[in-house]
């Protein structure tokens, strides 16, 4: 008795049991870019799992494709002009499904996949300007930039896909031109990867002062832009220090050591329109006051005047 | 001061001294505008100068209206629950609300944009600039008294409270409610959910709640036999409500149902002044609006065939399909229609108790005409469910009517030891039931209440309550970074959000505004860039991985240029998600 209850319940369990995969009707509506190729990242997976496309997809086209049951974190689309776009969350449920790529569709910000290989390096911007270009060096990787033109700003990240795991070679370049130290990664699922503003450094002069007392370093970190003037003030408000930089402004990723007697509350900078920019603590990467866009002081008063 | 001199009573006998101060405030907006002073310093000096004689005015009422014995102990127990919620609701209110986008779009945008600049004028980059502006006239007044954009929300805030306990007071004595049950009363309606929300924003809402609840107040006042005055107040209380919001105008039904029967005894001379008295004042509003634009009422109910060229309003398919209630997105609040129904009445909370016990009680006693009262609101709630349809949306629409709801019911009740115990009872359950139960509106348990009231009085936000604490948004964040960051002439144009009251530049809301509806239409990239061109945009502002809604993006070309040295070359992520591109055309 006991054995037909069983084979009843297995038999029931097979017939509602998930298919392995289903069928997604993917529809080319972009108008001038066909899409070459189809990439899966499942839940907790490592890699990336490609799918076979054939021949791309034409603008207008659309083709039935075997993804797997169930939910796909991301299913990342390339075009033949390299542009990426993505359907986030997908639940491939019914049979068949549809996913209509658009301009809705695109990879407008946040994370920027470029795909050479199914490994992830994810590489975060911490810096305080965005990366106009990226150059990589490795294995399966293309020469010259591999971003395109839209810039990954602060706090974005960069998840870029290799054939193994041989040491690449990233080189990041600012908005003004100037590149990062060679960033060495390897592929691995488990580490991100951080770009800093001390990768950039190199790339301005370092001022320094040597008096006695607390030292600490104020650097520019604001792309195009110049700062005039240092002030640094303690807890009561009091200025216990001032730069009037005017005659040698620190330009972008200059740095200016100098010393007060202890250690300041708050460091207040000036740009060359007039504009204020206050920390009140250095970053915790640097260990510097590094000034960017987000320093920029602002508040709820009224019009000035008003 | 001002009823004597101009003796108003003769012509308004039921216009409060309150109402003659603020409209004699409103009045005063023209000739400051037109003289170019309509600044904060000169406003907050006037109102600080007219207050003095009404504050010795009030003292004097004050000591005198104190009662010479111990009042009996359930008073004094109305009394301090009334003073104990009231201090929920004022502590509320002066949080100021910085996540809701109304008073950010136009309602507080208005009355500081003007005391800045010292005079009234259209604000082009909002189609709300036009009908009606009576509720934003009066706020000019309470908002120079702060002193930052933040605080000044919080002022208009808890102005709209004091005029909520002005329109139940004056309401309650224009309709003879008995004195006892003033606070118990009170208390019921403040504590109604959906009005410790809604009348704690700085909008329009309470402002309308107070002409509403006044004009049929009067309106039923003016019924009684008794009452030999002058009939025209409840008219221009109409007028007034007209005046402040649009959606008052549903609420000329209950009116016009009280009214008929006095008004069908006026002589010619007085209908034609109780008309008037209804239509000066929103006339006025519509009258400017129409010159603008070509239609009275623009940007709602508008006349195409009157519309003046580059006002005619597109609304993008996506925004409609968004802000209809019952569109498929709202699938999950398909709810059935007794519920629906229910969810209308159950967020009336303790005011429909009042009224369906005093009607009841009415009823029990035979008196049929006061029961009969009841009659025009069960009308209006009708019409309302459908007019406002789905409820769950469009119960708010409806608070206009919670006050009068409450007071009409509490009218029809003698002050009796049976019908106290009835009110306590009602003033138990609308404590309660909200508090810790289950609520139709949008909820506001009593630990959340509590929560904000601590927070406000302690400084701190309680955690363990479970509540955050409001934030801002991004976008906000956004349009303060770029206070510092760029001149006042700087022109954003948001893709889909629509605040703009931090910003000193101008905001374009795309999808709001008359011109900036083309991009949303299908355009070739040329045809975009022409449209903002024509705006003069220096930024496009957008969340940075999701543009727009319901993939409006498509319609967007533009979006296919985001890059550096593109057409939108990304300058600034402002707390953690919200855009600003600064735009160049000449980079196509």
């Amino acid at each position: 008795m006991i054995e037909v209850f069983f084979a009843s319940l297995f038999s029931f369990s097979l017939f509602f049991m998930y298919p392995e995969s289903t069928t997604v009707v993917v529809s080319n509506l972009l108008e001038s870019q066909s899409l070459e190729s189809i990439h899966l990242l499942l839940p907790g997976a490592k890699e990336l799992i490609p799918v076979d496309v054939g021949t791309p997809i034409p603008p207008g086209g659309s083709r039935e494709i075997s993804f797997p049951w169930g939910y796909i974190n991301r299913v990342i689309f390339e075009t033949t002009t390299g542009t990426i776009y993505f359907q986030g969350s997908y639940f491939a449920s019914s049979n068949p499904d549809s996913i209509r790529i658009t301009l809705a569709r695109r990879e407008f910000g946040g994370v920027f996949d470029r795909i050479y290989g199914t490994l992830p390096i994810a590489v975060r911007n911490r810096t305080g300007v965005n990366i106009a270009s990226v150059h990589a060096r490795g294995e399966s990787l293309p020469d010259g930039d591999i971003l395109g033109r839209n810039p990954i700003m602060p706090g974005e990240s960069l998840r870029l896909w290799v054939e193994s795991t041989e040491p690449c070679s990233l080189v990041f370049i600012d908005p003004d031109g100037f590149p990062s130290d060679t960033l060495i990664a390897t592929a691995d699922p488990d580490t991100l990867y951080q770009l800093t503003n001390e990768m950039f450094y190199h790339n301005g002069t370092h001022h320094s002062t040597a008096d006695p007392g607390h030292t600490f370093t104020v650097a520019n970190c604001i792309s195009s832009e110049t700062l005039v003037s240092v002030e640094a003030l303690d807890e009561g408000g009091y200025s216990i220090l001032f730069f009037d930089l005017t005659q040698t402004p620190l330009e972008t990723w200059d740095r200016l050591t100098t010393q007060t007697d202890y250690p300041p509350a708050l460091v207040i900078c000036t740009d060359s329109m007039g504009r204020e920019y206050s920390l009140d603590r250095p970053d915790s990467l640097s260990g510097f006051y590094d000034f960017d866009l987000l320093s920029l002081d602002f508040d709820f008063s009224f019009p000035e005047g008003h | 001061m001002l009823r004597r001199a101009l003796k108003i009573d003769r012509a308004f006998p039921l216009l409060t001294s309150e109402i003659i101060g603020m409209l004699a405030f409103v009045l005063l907006t023209i000739p400051l505008s037109i003289l170019g002073i309509l600044n904060r310093t000169v406003c907050s000096l006037l109102i600080l100068v007219s207050a003095i004689p009404g504050i010795l005015l009030l003292y004097g009422k004050l000591k005198s209206s104190l009662p010479r014995h111990f009042p009996p102990v359930i008073h004094v127990i109305f009394g301090l629950f009334f003073a104990f919620v009231l201090i929920i609701n004022l502590t509320y209110a002066s949080m100021p609300s910085i996540a809701f986008d109304d008073p950010l779009i136009t309602y507080a945008v208005q009355p500081d944009r003007w005391l800045n600049t010292g005079r009234i004028y259209w604000i082009e980059e909002t189609t709300f600039s036009g009908f009606p502006l009576l509720y934003e006239m009066t706020a000019v007044w309470p908002a120079s008294l702060s002193t930052d954009r933040l605080n000044q929300l919080s002022v208009l805030q808890v102005f709209q409270l004091s005029i909520l306990l002005v329109c139940l007071f004056r309401c309650a004595s224009i309709l003879k409610v008995q004195r006892g049950y003033w606070l118990p009363l009170s208390a019921i309606v403040l504590l109604t959910s959906a009005l410790y929300y809604w009348c704690s924003l700085a909008k329009t809402d309470t402002y309308a709640i107070l002409f509403c609840t006044l004009a049929i107040s009067s309106a039923v006042r003016q019924r009684d036999p008794g009452f030999t005055g002058s009939p025209l107040s409840s008219w221009l209380f109409m007028g007034l409500a007209l005046a402040t919001k649009q959606t008052s105008v549903i609420i000329l039904i209950p009116f016009f149902l009280y009214s008929a029967g006095t008004f069908l005894r006026f002589s010619w001379k007085v209908k034609v002044l109780a008309v008037a008295s209804l239509l000066t004042v929103p006339m006025a509003f519509g009258i400017r609006t129409m010159l603008k634009t070509g239609s009275p009422l623009y940007p709602v109910n508008t006349v195409d065939v009157l519309l003046k060229p580059g006002w005619e309003l597109n609304d993008p398919d996506e925004q409609t399909t968004l802000n209809t209630r019952s569109s498929s997105l709202y699938e999950s609040r398909d709810f059935s229609i007794a519920k629906h129904i229910g969810i209308f009445f159950g967020a009336m909370e303790g005011n429909i108790l009042l009224l369906i016990a005093g009607a009841a009680s009415a009823f029990l006693r035979r008196k049929w005409k006061d029961a009969c009262l009841a009659v025009p609101l069960f009308f209006y709630f009708a019409i309302a469910i459908a007019v406002f349809w789905p409820p769950w949306w469009g119960y708010k629409y409806s608070i206009l009517i919670y006050p009068i709801t409450a007071l009409l019911g509490i009218k029809l009740m003698p002050y009796s030891k049976t019908h106290i115990a009835i009110v306590s009872l009602i003033l138990a359950v609308s404590f309660y039931v909200p508090g810790f139960l289950v609520v139709a509106s949008e909820g506001r348990a009593f630990v959340y209440r509590k929560t904000v009231a601590q927070a406000v009085l302690s400084g701190s936000w309680d955690e363990s309550s479970g509540y955050r604490s409001m934030g801002s948004t991004p976008e906000n964040t956004t349009h303060m970074w770029a206070n510092s960051m760029f001149t006042t002439d700087t022109v954003i144009f948001s893709i889909h959000e629509e605040k703009r009251y931090f910003f000193d530049g101008t905001v374009i809301v795309g999808w709001r505004h008359p011109l900036g509806q083309k991009l949303y239409l299908d355009n070739s990239l040329a045809e975009e860039l022409s449209i903002l061109d024509s705006l003069n945009v220096d930024y496009v502002g957008f969340y940075r991985t999701q543009p727009s809604i319901l993939g409006q993006e498509n319609r967007l070309e533009i979006l296919g240029h985001i890059g550096i040295g593109c057409i939108l070359e990304p300058v600034v992520i402002v707390d953690g998600g919200y855009l600003l591109c600064r735009y160049d055309s000449s980079l196509l």
